[in-house]
Formats: C-alpha cells, structure tokens, sequence
C-alpha cells in the first residue's frame, strides 16, 4: 500500500506525458544527440520521483524539471568524452506539418543548427521553436535579457551564413 | 555589405527574416519510441477501433498480471539484495529495470521497486530492534 506522501503513479504518469516531449526536445537541441537527451530526461523523471515525495504541489514541477534538465545537459557537455554531435545528423529536426517536409532544406537547418555553440541552439530552441520571450529565457538561463537576445541573433545570422548555401535554399532563390 | 567577419555586420534584418521563416516550418525532433507517451499508445478512432480496444485491454490485464507477479519477485529480491552504497544500489535499478524493458517507465518502475524495498528493509530492521530490546 502507498503511504500517504509517496507520489499516485497516475499524477507521475501525467507529468510524464505532459512533460516529457517538450523536455526531450529542450534537451536534443542542447546537446544535438537523441540518445543523451533522453538519457537526461530519464535521469530526471527519476529523480524527480524522490522530490515528489516532499512536495504535493505538481503544477510547481515544471520550472524545477526545466532547470533540472538544464543543469544535466550542461553538465553532460562538460564530460571530456562526448558522444560527436556530427552523428546526430538526420534526427535533429522534424517538419511541423509532415507533409511539407523538405528533406534538403531539413539537413540544410540541421547542418546550420550543429554549427551553432549549445548556448546559442538552446535560445533558439526557447525563442523559435517554443515561444517564449527574452524575458522568460533569461530567467530560464539565468542570463541577462540583453545577452540571450545577442545570442539569438548571432544564432539567426550563422544560421543564415550556412543556411544560404544548401541545394535547397539555392532552389528556392532561383526565380 | 561587406562582410568583416562579425555576424552583426554581415548581414541585414531582411535576411534573417528568411532564416525565422524556415524555423517555422520545423521544430525539435520527437522522442523515440522508447520514450513514447501513454496517450500516444491508445487506440486509434475509426472502423477497428473496437477490435484494437478489446486487444489493448487483453494486453494491457496480461500486462497487469505480469507486473503483479513480477512485482512481487523483484520486491522480494531487491528487499534482500538493496545494498549501502550508491553505486550498488544504482546496479540494483539497472537490473530490475532492464526486467521491465527499456525506457523511462521502467527505470521509473525500478526505481520505485527498491525504493519500496529500501522501507521494508526499514522496517524489518526497527522490527528486529524492538524484538531484541
């Protein structure tokens, strides 16, 4: 039988599935590797487990989890030997609607994406992909408005420099 | 423009224009099956969706007595094997969990297993002081 702190698998189970995804991709854009962001986000529901059991309060989960996330994927990427991110090529994006996926101007993104520094993919990752203001991501990285928006835009210009020069981005430029 | 070098002069605000519209179209990858959400496991709407039904739920009572069964065992074992340092008990979780399958929900399950076992040891330890006392 539960005791009456231990966490209801089905409050753990919705966190998970409410969670988990946005976590996962939040982590495979850091570290552009599919399987350490998911070895992160399973080191951190697990762990997480152990938290739930002093506090009632799911809702509150969600900035905790991000930042735990975080400090795992920059903690990973201090570790000496790293998987190579080049391995990761192919698998680091995917289109919003299927059917307009184009392949060349994918790996054309993703190429741009693996050139960037983490700190640089994570604000994209925040800026373009999720939504969130340079309010919010300086609070998330504990940086200064002015630095994430900086990284933001050097992130838009290098991935522009290396995007310009796909087969894909060179087709659509023809008239 | 010229192009010294530095990102900020070498390109204008209309070029990375461009580059936000291609972000648009694509986000981060989704996770791997392994990793795949329970809502995503349900059976599709549609003409046999009732047939899929019947079958998740078979599946998911077998699935049910196995854990059960399988519960039992490893809480059993782990109560006996759950070691005092933390790399022996990391090895514990390893092991049941590789019994589960692969994935998060069963290092989830694993943990919770030698968690649970961690207590009854607890217990049984208190228990064996009172006795003794």
């Amino acid at each position: 039988m539960r005791e009456p702190d231990e966490p209801a698998p089905d409050a753990i189970a919705a966190l998970y599935d409410r969670l988990a995804q946005p976590l996962y991709r939040y982590a495979l854009m850091i570290l552009a590797s599919p399987a350490d962001a998911e070895d992160v986000v399973q080191r951190v529901f697990v762990s997480m487990i152990a938290l739930m059991q002093r506090t009632k309060d799911v809702g509150s989960m969600d900035g905790y989890l991000r930042a735990a996330v975080r400090n795992e994927c920059y903690s990973l990427l201090r570790r000496p030997r790293r998987r190579k991110e080049e391995a990761v090529e192919g698998h680091l994006l995917e289109a919003v609607e299927a059917m307009a996926d184009d392949i060349d101007e994918r790996l054309g993104l993703e190429r741009a994406l693996l050139t960037l520094p983490p700190e640089q993919r994570e604000v994209v990752e925040l800026k373009a992909f999720e939504g969130f203001t340079f309010d919010a991501i300086a609070r998330i990285t504990n940086e200064s408005v002015n630095t994430v928006a900086g990284r933001y835009r050097y992130a838009l210009v290098t991935l522009r420099k290396h995007f310009a020069g796909t087969p894909s981005t060179a087709r659509r430029q023809d008239p | 423009m010229s192009d010294t070098g530095h990102p900020e002069e070498s390109l204008r605000d209309d070029d990375l224009r461009e580059i936000k519209a291609v972000l648009t179209r694509y986000r981060p990858a989704s996770p791997p099956a392994s990793m795949r959400l329970s809502h995503e496991q349900k059976a599709p709407e549609g003409g046999h969706a009732p047939v899929i039904g019947w079958v998740s739920l078979a599946a998911a009572l077998v699935a049910m007595i196995l854990q059960w069964a399988t519960t039992a065992v490893y809480r059993d074992v782990t109560t006996r094997v759950v070691a005092p340092s933390l790399a022996e008990r990391q090895a514990v979780i390893d092991a049941v969990a590789q019994t589960f399958g692969s994935g998060l929900r069963a290092r989830v399950e694993a943990e919770r297993l030698v968690m649970a076992a961690e207590e009854d040891r607890v217990e049984h330890d208190q228990r064996l002081v009172e006795v003794s006392q």
